[in-house]
């Protein structure tokens, strides 16, 4: 399990993370969204090991990231902005991560580059920029980490790459228990793809939850009474937002839709209908919940 | 689980990172180096074909003087000597000469610029974003990731310099004419690794703590040249504000710029001073360590480095502001070494405006930002402050050193240096411990001189400048820069016997007897056979004539040695107050062309780290040393020979110059045979032989001719060839021959 405690990170008079604090369990797909500037890569970067944090502590199963080779040797991390060595090609780049790591897999590098179909004798200069994070995406897999941060990594890739991806990354998952961080500006990416989900917003995590639970979790609801009502009828309901138009009202409420939706056919409505939300309105409202106006944040 | 320092793996990665500027320089290097050693192959060909011709062409003269015996043989007194010249030379045309340490690969000095490229070349990753996250997030600590890169920065420095030396050693064995030793290799080895080990480590450190390419440049130059920088100019403030100091090169030591190696590569290789590739190998190990210590130093700044650095001129804003005022400050301490040196005038103005300027450029050129220039301009004050604290601290230092005015009572003993020692006498005293209580208070004489600012003599005296050292009773030492007049300086040394000493025979490096005449001495060399120890002798101008006869060098030496030695004779036999006489004339009145004995001895100055040879003098005068002086003139000839040679050319018409010397190098102008009346105006010597005879030496056409004639005797000799007239001047109180010459007929 990775642990992030107190974190906090500053660049001269920027502050990128302030006092974050969050648990990502193992085996789970983690997706990080935020804005431009919020913290994400700060973040990936410090449970890389690749920045030192100002302020708390980072551990993966209690041992710290921090000049720490055998943690390391376990972590892969694909930046946003991706490195090569001059003049290589992706050959001489698997001999580098093979030197540094030990776990490096060259039946697994050939298998991966076999399946995208990139050439491994190319010059990296040559690719493009989506090729660029296919052959950065297979060198992280190759190197069969426990721990695979992607910053953005998908953002250059086509739907199809995206699909492929995708699915490797579960197989490591399933297979061997990977613990995938996964970062985006896009919401409908990371529905399809994550297990949970945090916000980061002005370097702290705003909101952070498991997506089933997201997505279960909130409703919809749309009803009519035949008398007059208003939102105080729906006391015993948590709800997060409530607007009523003429004799229909539309609310989102939290809880467990079976039970909340009899508990409303009780009341006898002349109309009734619970609806599911998606995962953008679902963060929306739970935004506004927390006296955020999401539109600022996204 | 143990965190490994270093990474074979990561070693090997690194080596391949620079491998195209390993090889590119590593070829360019042993290419250009090989250039020398080819020359040398060349001249031994050369040589052997020369020598060759050389030997066939004198076999055929030998051959022609043999059938034609009356044959004039130039350059031998007869055919034996050819001969046996022939068997000197026949075997080997010349002896090998030994290879100098910066001849040998004298392309390696490349290293100097190498060695940091590599540096660069391995550490540009601390200078990008992307790139430095790449290499900080591999699963090496930054211990073990540095070890293995600047292992490889060495594997490929070292790789370059034993290659290039271990090819060039193949090359010079077969350059015939030329050797080297085991030592010259390694010595190459050792330097060249020394040398890029000590230019590249500072750039290490400036890496370490920049974050941008301008930044890393900028602090590597810092690094290397500020202390050293510092220490000159602080020592360069004392010794103008403070001239009673001792000279600033009394204290060369390691910070000074003579001990700096890169310029002592430049002094051996390009002025060709003869030291070799270093002074010493004091040099060469401190620059060794503070190659390594600056390596050390580097490993610890990476370890503590923030990976988010890359791309900043420093690591904050704290230090960006150190660094500027640490460049600002190097040239505002310019200011106070102006003003101490010059007052002040309009250079500290332009210095003042070159502060600003630097403090400008170097925010502009590391930040990029106007912005931040404009901010940092009122920090401009700090390096001023610092300059003025520098300039106050020189002030301070003035102000305590003339307060030190021990009296005679108070000083244990005193010694000499940093003196231009004119005799041997002085020579000897540099740097001895003197106690002789009236050379003390003659040498705090000296003290008082400057400490009162009394002035200097305007009479035409001279006054001798020296360090004097006093050791107090307390023990403690006081150098001081001081001067005495030429007279009082005399009577300083002439308390000690050890003034009128003459050199020691083993001492002696090299002597000159001027002029001496070769020819002569060919008729009676069996006479003047000696063992020849001398090491340096001087044959060329001495003892070449018109003969074309050229002494051979152990004739030379022993004829030298057996004048020397009768000259030690006649001097010891002279009263102290002679001895000073003579030693004075010699030193302080002799002409350049007079006839003196030098004599050179060698002394290594341990602060400059060089040789130096010492000349001394001893001027050959009939009223002091007559039989030397009779000795010499026997060389040359005798009476009846200069009246012949006059009657020769007076028969053939021959034409051509005359000129008289006296023995004190007093010239009568030159004049031609051939040439109407003119005049010309002769001078007596003051040195006269007992009998009142004056030493005359005739030159006639190259010949060198002796007479030793009273004026008298002179004057009626010349009056053959024209009219001359005795008078007297009692301007001058001097005698003059006043003569006139006509035609020869």
């Amino acid at each position: 399990m990775i642990s992030a405690k107190n974190i906090t990170m500053k660049f001269d008079d920027f502050t990128a993370l302030n006092h974050l604090n969050c648990e990502i369990p193992d085996s789970c797909i983690y997706g990080l969204v935020g804005s431009n500037g919020a913290g994400k890569s700060t973040f990936l970067r410090l449970i890389s090991g690749v920045y030192k944090p100002y302020e708390g502590t980072i551990t993966v199963d209690d041992a710290p990231i921090w000049e720490n080779p055998e943690i390391k040797s376990q972590i892969m991390y694909v930046p946003d902005e991706l490195y090569f060595l001059p003049q290589s090609n992706m050959k001489t780049m698997a001999k580098l991560y093979a030197a540094a790591y030990k776990s490096f897999s060259y039946d697994r590098f050939h298998e991966l580059t076999k399946t995208f179909g990139l050439n491994p004798e190319a010059n990296i200069n040559t690719f493009s920029k989506g090729m660029k994070r296919q052959a950065a995406t297979i060198l992280a897999l190759s190197t069969m980490p426990r721990y695979l941060f992607f910053d953005e990594t998908f953002d250059g890739l086509d739907p199809v790459m995206r699909n492929l991806v995708k699915t490797v990354i579960y197989n490591d998952v399933c297979e061997r228990k990977t613990t995938t961080i996964i970062t985006s500006h896009s919401l409908r990416e990371l529905e399809d793809t994550c297990d949970q989900l945090a916000l980061l917003h002005k370097g702290g995590i705003v909101f952070e939850s498991d997506i089933q639970n997201l997505k279960t979790s909130l409703f919809k609801v749309q009803v009519a009474f035949r008398e007059a009502f208003d939102r105080d009828r729906f006391a015993d309901f948590d709800i997060l937002s409530f607007t009523k138009s003429g004799s229909v009202a539309t609310f989102i409420t939290r809880g467990e839709k079976d039970v909340t939706t009899e508990k409303i056919r009780a009341m006898n409505p002349i109309l009734l209908d619970v609806l599911p939300l998606n995962l953008e309105e679902v963060f929306i409202y739970e935004m506004e919940a927390l006296g955020y106006a999401f539109k600022d944040i996204m | 689980m143990k965190k490994p320092i270093f990474s074979g793996k990561l070693y090997v990665q690194s080596l391949k990172k620079v491998r195209t500027l390993g090889i590119a320089v590593m070829i360019a290097v042993v290419l250009l180096n090989m250039f020398l050693p080819i020359m040398g192959i060349i001249d031994g060909i050369q040589t052997d074909r020369r020598h060759e011709a050389q030997i066939v062409e004198i076999q055929e003269q030998i051959q022609y003087y043999k059938d034609h015996p009356d044959a004039y043989l130039h350059g031998f007194s007869n055919l034996n000597d050819y001969i046996e010249y022939l068997e000197d030379i026949k075997d080997q045309p010349r002896e090998p000469q030994p290879v100098e340490d910066y001849e040998f690969a004298p392309f390696l000095w490349a290293m100097m610029g190498f060695a940091p490229l590599l540096v660069i070349a391995m550490f540009s990753f601390l200078n990008e974003r992307k790139q430095s996250d790449f290499y900080h997030s591999l699963p090496q600590t930054r211990v073990c990731m540095y070890l293995s890169m600047v292992a490889a920065i060495f594997t490929w420095l070292i790789g370059v310099i034993v290659v290039s030396v271990g090819v060039n050693a193949l090359l010079w064995g077969f350059a015939k004419y030329y050797t080297f030793t085991f030592g010259t290799v390694l010595s190459n080895i050792v330097f060249y690794f020394v040398l890029g080990l000590f230019m590249s480590g500072s750039l290490a450190v400036a890496m370490m703590i920049t974050g941008t390419t301008v930044s890393n440049l900028l602090i590597y130059a810092f690094l290397m040249l500020f202390p050293r920088y510092l220490y000159t100019l602080f020592l360069g403030s004392l010794s103008s504000a403070i001239d009673i100091l001792p000279n600033v090169e009394e204290f060369a030591t390691i910070l000074s710029f003579e001990r700096f190696l890169p310029l002592s590569w430049a002094d051996g290789a390009i002025f060709r001073n003869g030291n070799g590739l270093c002074y010493d190998s004091g040099m060469l190990i401190y620059s060794a360590i503070i190659g390594i210590l600056m390596f050390a130093l580097a490993g610890f700044l990476y370890h503590i480095r923030r990976s988010e650095s890359a791309t900043k001129s420093a690591p904050n804003e704290l230090f960006q502001h150190i660094y500027r005022t640490a460049f600002t400050t190097a040239m505002a301490i310019m200011i106070p070494f102006a003003i101490i040196l010059d007052g002040i005038n309009e250079i500290v103005i332009l210095l003042l405006m070159l502060v600003l300027v630097v403090h400008v450029l170097y925010e502009l050129l590391t930040t990029k930002k106007i912005k931040k220039m404009v901010k940092s301009l009122p920090l401009i004050f700090i390096p001023l402050v610092l300059a003025a604290a520098f300039g106050l601290s020189v002030l301070g230092a003035k102000a305590y050193v003339y307060s030190v005015r021990p009296e005679a009572d108070d000083v244990k003993s005193v010694s000499f240096s940093n003196y231009n020692f004119v005799t041997y006498g002085e020579y000897l005293m540099e740097d001895k411990e003197i106690t002789d209580k009236d050379v003390i208070r003659m040498a705090l004489q000296g003290l008082y001189n400057k400490l009162d600012e009394r002035e200097r003599p305007h009479d035409g005296g001279w006054t001798r400048d020296f360090t004097a050292t006093y050791t107090l009773k307390s023990g403690r030492k006081i150098s001081r820069y001081v001067w005495l007049t030429d007279t009082e300086w005399q009577q300083l040394c002439m308390t000690d016997d050890m003034y009128l000493m003459l050199p020691e025979d083993e001492d002696i490096t090299g002597m000159t007897i001027y002029p001496m005449p070769g020819s002569y001495i060919r008729d009676n060399y069996d006479a003047w056979t000696e063992d020849a120890e001398i090491t340096d002798i001087y044959t060329k101008d001495s003892f070449y004539d018109n003969y074309g006869f050229e002494l051979k060098a152990d004739d030379a030496v022993a004829m030298q040695k057996r004048i020397w030695k009768l000259f030690k004779e006649e001097y010891a036999a002279l009263s102290k107050e002679e001895k000073i006489e003579l030693l004075h004339y010699s030193n302080y009145v002799k002409r350049a062309d007079s006839y003196y004995i030098e004599v050179r001895v060698n002394e290594y100055d341990e602060n400059r780290l060089r040789d130096y040879t010492r000349h001394f003098y001893y001027q050959l005068l009939p009223d002091y040393t007559p039989k030397t002086v009779e000795f010499i003139m026997s060389l040359y000839g005798t009476d009846e020979k200069i009246l012949d040679a006059l009657k020769q050319m007076k028969s053939e018409e021959l034409g051509g110059s005359v000129s008289v010397y006296t023995m004190e190098g007093k010239e009568h102008q030159r004049f031609y045979v051939d040439t109407k009346y003119f005049f010309e105006y002769v001078t007596l010597d003051e040195h006269l032989f007992e009998d009142g005879k004056q030493t005359t030496l005739v030159v006639i056409n190259g010949y060198h001719f002796w007479l030793n004639l009273t004026k008298v005797e002179l004057a009626n000799i010349l009056s053959q060839y024209g009219n001359v007239e005795i008078y007297d001047d009692d301007y001058y109180d001097e005698y003059y021959y006043k003569y006139e010459y006509g035609y020869v007929d």
